[in-house]
């Protein structure tokens, strides 16, 4: 394997982490252009010091840089004073989708064990002390959520207004984008969870925007991209069930109610996840 | 102390506490937000003679350099509960007074928050509501009852040793509710090519049972620690079944290499010899897989044979071990998938070798074995263990009449879903994957 020489930094959140993972394993870049990742959501102080210093920075050539609303937090002030003179910056914007999840709301476990189930039902919190057979809960959960689901269109609004907002920060657009697929295909595992789909738009995206990746190559990138992630799931270790009526009334066309989603070492129904979820089971990981 | 959760609060209009917020708040769907200067909260009791722990999880407004923190205090008829300052996301605790809480269907309490803001004045927005702290959801917990909410505390410690099944079954058992302060297990990777940590010294000395799993290239530490076990240690020996029959075509690939950062355990460790022996030629997708086909069915081994030498193995096992898997298998494998890859168990194997492992021992005698198996069951629903399915040949499935296999099925290595047919090409072309 020949010394790769130049890097693409990317600063974003575990989004970014499927960008490298995926662009580490094309043959074509494997030799070529090395991935870094800097996670905007986890990055310390400490970080800084110890980890994303001179040494870091010398070979980056070009910076995928996720965008955020507000004003630029001390960390991303803290990239901008790092990356190298003259490198590229290209500006994304996240993918989320708050709207397929209505009920994500508060779990007061979350303040004792915030990683066993980090995607709060609050109609599903609401049932956890409900002593109730299993058909009794699931049945209770489905007519609570029936009786309580909000206006989803409201929902779908508020989520594009979001994705605009970030487009308008950016070099990649991705609004009508997920507008126009989020329907016929599955994206979203969770809120800002990706499937494979997205992976791939925005990957191929961000290297046709690059100056260091040679234009003549874009068709077998593309090509390369595609046989990684074709039958790949993405960022699916915790992938949260779709109600039925979400489904419904967004039109999800992919959605199959009797799909499984993977929970870290299960795969499970919605029912299977309902229950759990509400009487914090354990799981394998 | 020990505490039980009575109840649990969710803010909002999708929460639980529809008739609580009296005056005081703007509700949105998934929390409420105290606003003004005084909200007022009527807190459902259980109307019992307990003593109660409040606990709420509250996220301040906060516009840092002008209202670093918002100031919250909590009040009831009988005065000032607490004061916080609050300047992040928090959880307060609230001990309830018993005067106000004893036999009580509810509790009402003065929130007053005197430092509330409106977004429009710090930001582009047009939200002139007086906000101050949000509240997101909360617990009602009680000091426990110990004989109801806690068993004795560990009386049985469990030392699990060998390789991936060993810890899987070690995960498995540390994770059963039921035997959560009864057993201490403690697994140990005999695999030889990992350094054995042994478990604590005290630990070993006081286990009580051991299970451990042969076939697995033992490390030369274990036989050292395993004599540290007291003489009374109920020692019971498992194996991991093979299943050969499933992949007739196995046969280790000669490309496959150590590929270092990329590859831990092997671009395409199981192998298959057809897909070897065409690695050379440059054909066409559709074509490649005819030809595979065509290949396999001509070379196709005799299933019985195998099956029967695969049986023999399983009865092997029994002779040998502290576990009965043969019957069981046999009599399941064609109703219920049992075998991920040829060495992974599924859930519902692995759950049938951990009900032997615990049957008659001093775990089982600890509680109830219904619930303990139920229990069992549960945690078992769905496992995919550590997704690496090696996909079965259509001819083989149809030939042995497995029940739960279907055309198109597709198998998980790792992060992909591939069919059979997928799988092939790609390991012909030892094409690259991802994690």
């Amino acid at each position: 394997m020949a010394a790769v020489t130049r890097s693409i930094l990317v600063y974003a959140n575990c989004q970014g982490e499927e960008l490298i993972r995926t662009g580490r394993y094309m043959p074509s870049l494997m030799d070529h252009i090395g991935f870094k990742w800097i996670p905007l959501h986890q990055v310390t102080p400490e970080d800084w010091d110890t980890r994303y210093g001179p040494d870091f920075m010398a070979d980056v050539a070009a910076v995928w840089e996720q965008v955020e609303a507000g004003p630029p937090s001390q960390d991303r002030q803290e990239l901008h004073r790092r990356r190298p003179a003259g490198c590229q910056v290209v500006r994304f914007p996240p993918f989320t989708a708050l709207c397929i999840w209505p009920f994500a709301g508060n779990d007061p476990r979350l303040a004792a064990d915030p990683t066993r189930y980090p995607w709060p039902d609050s109609i599903a919190a609401a049932l956890a002390i409900e002593d109730l057979a299993d058909d009794a809960l699931f049945e209770r959960y489905m007519q609570t959520t029936t009786k309580r689901m909000p206006d989803l269109e409201r929902r779908l609004r508020m989520d594009i207004t979001r994705w605009e907002a970030a487009d308008a920060l950016s070099d990649v657009h991705v609004a009508s984008w997920v507008e126009q697929n989020f329907r016929t295909v599955k994206l979203f595992h969770t809120a800002g969870h990706l499937t494979a789909v997205p992976i791939g738009f925005m990957l191929r995206q961000l290297l046709e925007r690059t100056s260091i990746v040679n234009r003549n190559e874009q068709t077998r990138l593309r090509g390369e991209i595609d046989t990684l992630l074709r039958g790949h799931d993405g960022q699916d270790f915790e992938s949260v069930p779709i109600h039925p009526l979400v489904a419904e009334r967004l039109a999800l066309r992919f959605y199959d109610p009797d799909a499984r989603y993977r929970w870290h070492a299960h795969e499970w129904t919605l029912r299977e996840y309902i229950l759990r979820y509400a009487r914090w089971a354990p799981y394998l990981g | 102390m020990p505490e039980r959760v009575e109840a649990t609060f969710v803010f909002g209009s999708l929460g639980n506490l529809p008739g609580a917020l009296i005056d005081g708040w703007a509700v949105e769907d998934n929390y409420a937000w105290a606003i003004g200067t005084e909200s007022r909260l009527l807190l459902p009791l259980p109307a019992d003679e307990a003593e109660y722990l409040l606990r709420l999880t509250v996220q301040p407004l906060i516009h840092k350099g002008e209202r670093d923190a918002q100031r919250l205090a909590v009040a009831t008829e009988l005065g000032i509960l607490a004061n916080f300052s609050l300047e992040q996301r928090t959880t307060i605790e609230l001990a309830l007074p018993i005067a106000l809480t004893r036999n009580r269907n509810n509790i009402a309490l003065i929130l007053l928050h005197p430092d509330a803001m409106r977004p429009s004045d710090f930001k582009q927005i047009d939200d002139h509501r007086l906000l101050s702290v949000c509240f997101m959801s909360g617990t009602l917990t009680r000091p426990a009852d110990n004989a109801r909410d806690h068993p004795p505390a560990a009386a049985c410690r469990l030392i699990v040793a060998g390789g991936y099944v060993a810890r899987q079954i070690a995960e498995a058992i540390s994770e059963l509710p039921i035997l959560r302060q009864r057993v201490a297990c403690h697994y140990v990777n005999t695999d030889h090519v990992h350094e054995v940590t042994p478990p604590p010294s005290e630990v070993l000395q006081s286990a009580a049972l051991c299970w451990e799993q042969t076939g697995v290239n033992h490390a030369w530490a274990w036989a050292g620690i395993r004599s540290m076990l007291p003489p009374g240690c109920d020692i019971r020996r498992f194996a991991a079944p093979r299943m050969t029959v499933l992949w007739p075509f196995l046969q280790a690939d000669p490309r496959l290499t150590y590929e270092a950062g990329l590859y831990p355990g092997g671009r395409y460790p199981f192998g298959d010899r057809i897909a070897a022996s065409l690695a050379h030629l440059q054909l066409p997708d559709d074509v490649m897989q005819l030809t595979y086909m065509s290949m396999a069915e001509t070379g196709m081994p005799d299933l019985d044979a195998l099956l029967a030498a695969d049986r023999a193995a399983w009865r092997d096992i029994d002779a040998t071990h502290d576990i009965a898997v043969a019957d069981y298998i046999g009599e399941n494998f064609r109703r219920n998938r049992l075998c991920f890859a040829p060495p992974y168990p599924t859930g519902d194997l692995l759950g049938h070798m951990i009900g032997q492992l615990l049957g008659g021992s001093r775990i089982a005698a600890l509680c109830d074995p219904a619930m303990l198996r139920q229990e069992l069951d549960f945690l078992l629903t769905g496992y995919l263990g550590r997704r690496e399915e090696l996909p079965i040949h259509p001819q083989v499935a149809q030939r042995l009449g497995l029940a739960w296999w279907h055309p198109g099925m597709r198998y998980r290595w790792q992060g992909n879903r591939w069919t059979f047919e997928d799988y092939v090409l790609r390991t012909i072309r030892w094409t690259p994957w991802r994690p």
